[in-house]
């Protein structure tokens, strides 16, 4: 009969522990986004390096929270402690002692989930500058150098950023104390299309909102061919998007070298909030520019890469539990977002229909929509588009100059926020 | 007793848009104003190191340079232009627009264009170590 009862037991302790018992509908709903996302990011491709970790994180953090919880200390009576462990004494006890109202207790540590620990590098701000030290590895910053003028494309893409933050502040009037100055600033940052900058300024300014920021920002960025053709289309004329321009200039090896090293002690001195980021971003492409250190610079853009963005997909997927997500908040961000990401694609045509007048003809304005990072999604999509009305016009290399001057002007973007709101 | 209250709420709101404003001058300043300063750098620079490497050919040798690039050019003429087997004027200008742009001179002459019946591996790795930076999907 004990022992029926002892299964008896070990079945409802196993039932009130499991799942089953302490989820919330919550859990439940994001349990259903992260399949979705999943199947975004498996059967539709996009971005499925980094939406499918993030959607397994949120799958597991949903359905074992635990898995990101913090370390906790458990307080034990000592003779309840010294009862249970017979060969530990009073001296031998290894753990901190306190006493309350005359009964000693044993502080004893509980380990933190495995998320929590991985978590940490997305807090310190580690992850984003490991991410851009692969990405400057893979860059080519030659369409940029050989048309320097791209830089103006680049900046004016990011002015999205800031209308976007004034946006948020805006909906304070709507919906009072819904987005402090802070969380605005995190948000607007969105609209620079660049992953890492996202969470990298949301870890600072807002790191309460990190989850819903992330995965509006890779969303959006996966999104890219589908928002901003219709923008494009819409701002430019026919005549705008068939103009084919001029080939670029080669760019020697010496020019490529002292690219990072200029950029770095430029942005380092002026905005130091951006070193992190730019600096990486430009010592991962002295590595590949450099053709001094082959070894680093292969782990710079393979390995490394490759185990922050799982490290970095999961622990902030996992951010995104159902209590933190499903609020009003989000849905404000989510449509913030894309508030971004659309003004970032019109502010980054209209200054190349700027450049448009001012050459005379020469500048094809399409090439101003890849000013918003989201590298090289954007540019890919600014040749396929100018392709449509001349198939013969080969628009990528041209617009990859926008492109990564929109990395280092969404990193610059960051730099401003984090300074002032930071 | 309501007036201290809304006299307080006003003054948060036109902190708040204060500081969004601050926000929003100062950002598009300093983004345009660094990035236009990189600019002035970048074609500083350019300028410099292009009239330094292109100093050192020029004394000894004068254009020689060109004429033995072009020479390279006049060395594959297994396949005349008379001979347009597959050769359109389009595919001509092409490449000869492509050797002019490699070469940084209008200063040649095709003479001959030789097709490859198949590629060598050195091409093959130059081809994929030049469209590696816009593959698909394994940038951020």
């Amino acid at each position: 009969m004990n022992i029926w009862q002892g299964f008896v037991d070990s079945l409802i302790y196993l039932f009130q522990t499991s799942g089953l018992a302490t989820l919330t509908w919550q859990n439940y709903v994001m349990v259903a986004v992260a399949c979705v996302l999943l199947y975004l990011a498996i059967k539709k491709q996009y971005e499925p390096l980094l939406l499918l970790p993030i959607a397994f994180g949120m799958l597991l953090v949903n359905l074992f929270p635990g898995i990101m919880g913090a370390p906790s200390t458990e307080m034990i009576p000592l003779t309840e402690y010294l009862a249970s462990h017979p060969d530990v004494t009073e001296a031998t006890i290894g753990y901190p002692i306190t006493t309350l109202e005359g009964i000693q207790y044993v502080n004893y540590p509980h380990n933190g989930g495995l998320f929590y620990y991985l978590y940490q590098g997305v807090k310190l701000g580690i992850y984003p500058p490991l991410i851009f030290l692969g990405i400057g590895a893979m860059t080519d910053f030659g369409p940029l150098i050989s048309n320097p003028k791209s830089f103006i494309l680049g900046a004016a893409a990011q002015v999205g950023i800031f209308i976007t933050f004034i946006g948020a502040i805006a909906l304070n009037v709507f919906f009072p104390g819904i987005f402090t100055p802070a969380q605005a600033g995190a948000i607007g940052i969105i609209g620079g299309a660049d992953g890492p900058t996202a969470i990298y300024v949301a870890t600072k300014l807002a790191p309460e909102l990190l989850g819903p920021i992330a995965v509006a920002a890779y969303s959006y960025m996966a999104l890219v061919p589908i928002i901003q053709p219709p923008i494009m289309k819409a701002l430019t004329t026919k005549k705008e998007r068939s103009v084919v321009m001029e080939v670029t200039r080669p760019v020697s090896k010496l020019e490529k070298i002292l690219f990072p090293i200029i950029v770095t002690i430029v942005i380092a001195l002026i905005l130091p909030d951006a070193a992190p980021l730019v600096g990486m971003l430009m010592l991962g492409n002295l590595f590949k520019e450099s053709g001094v250190v082959d070894r680093i610079f292969k782990t710079a853009q393979n390995e490394l890469m490759n185990i922050v963005t799982i490290f970095l997909g999961v622990t902030v997927g996992a951010t995104a539990t159902g209590q933190n997500f499903l609020k009003v908040q989000t849905l404000g961000i989510i449509a913030l977002g894309l508030l971004a990401f659309c003004m970032g694609t019109a502010c980054g045509i209209l200054f190349g229909k700027l450049m448009y007048v001012v050459t005379k003809g020469k500048v094809n304005p399409l090439i101003g929509s890849a000013g918003v990072s989201a590298v090289p999604m954007a540019a890919r999509v600014a040749n396929k588009v100018g392709q449509q009305e001349n198939p013969a016009n080969f628009l990528l290399m041209h617009a990859m100059g926008p492109n990564v001057a929109g990395v280092i002007g969404s990193a610059v973007a960051a730099g401003v926020l984090l300074s002032i709101l930071g | 007793m309501f007036l201290p209250i809304l006299a307080n709420v006003a003054n948060e709101t036109e902190n708040v848009w204060g500081l969004s404003l601050n926000v929003l001058v100062t950002g598009i300043v300093v983004v345009f104003a660094v990035l236009l300063l990189l600019i002035l750098l970048i074609k500083l620079y350019s300028t410099i190191v292009y009239k330094a490497q292109n100093r050192t050919p020029k004394s000894p040798k004068g254009d020689g340079g060109n004429v033995a690039k072009s020479a390279v050019i006049d060395n594959g003429s297994a396949m005349a232009l008379t001979q347009p087997q597959g050769l359109t004027d389009e595919l001509i200008a092409v490449i000869t627009a492509a050797a002019v742009t490699a070469m940084g001179t209008s200063n040649i002459r095709v003479t001959g264009i030789r097709k490859r019946t198949s590629r060598s591996e050195w091409s093959n790795a130059g081809i994929n170590e030049s469209v590696k930076p816009f593959r698909m999907g394994d940038w951020k």
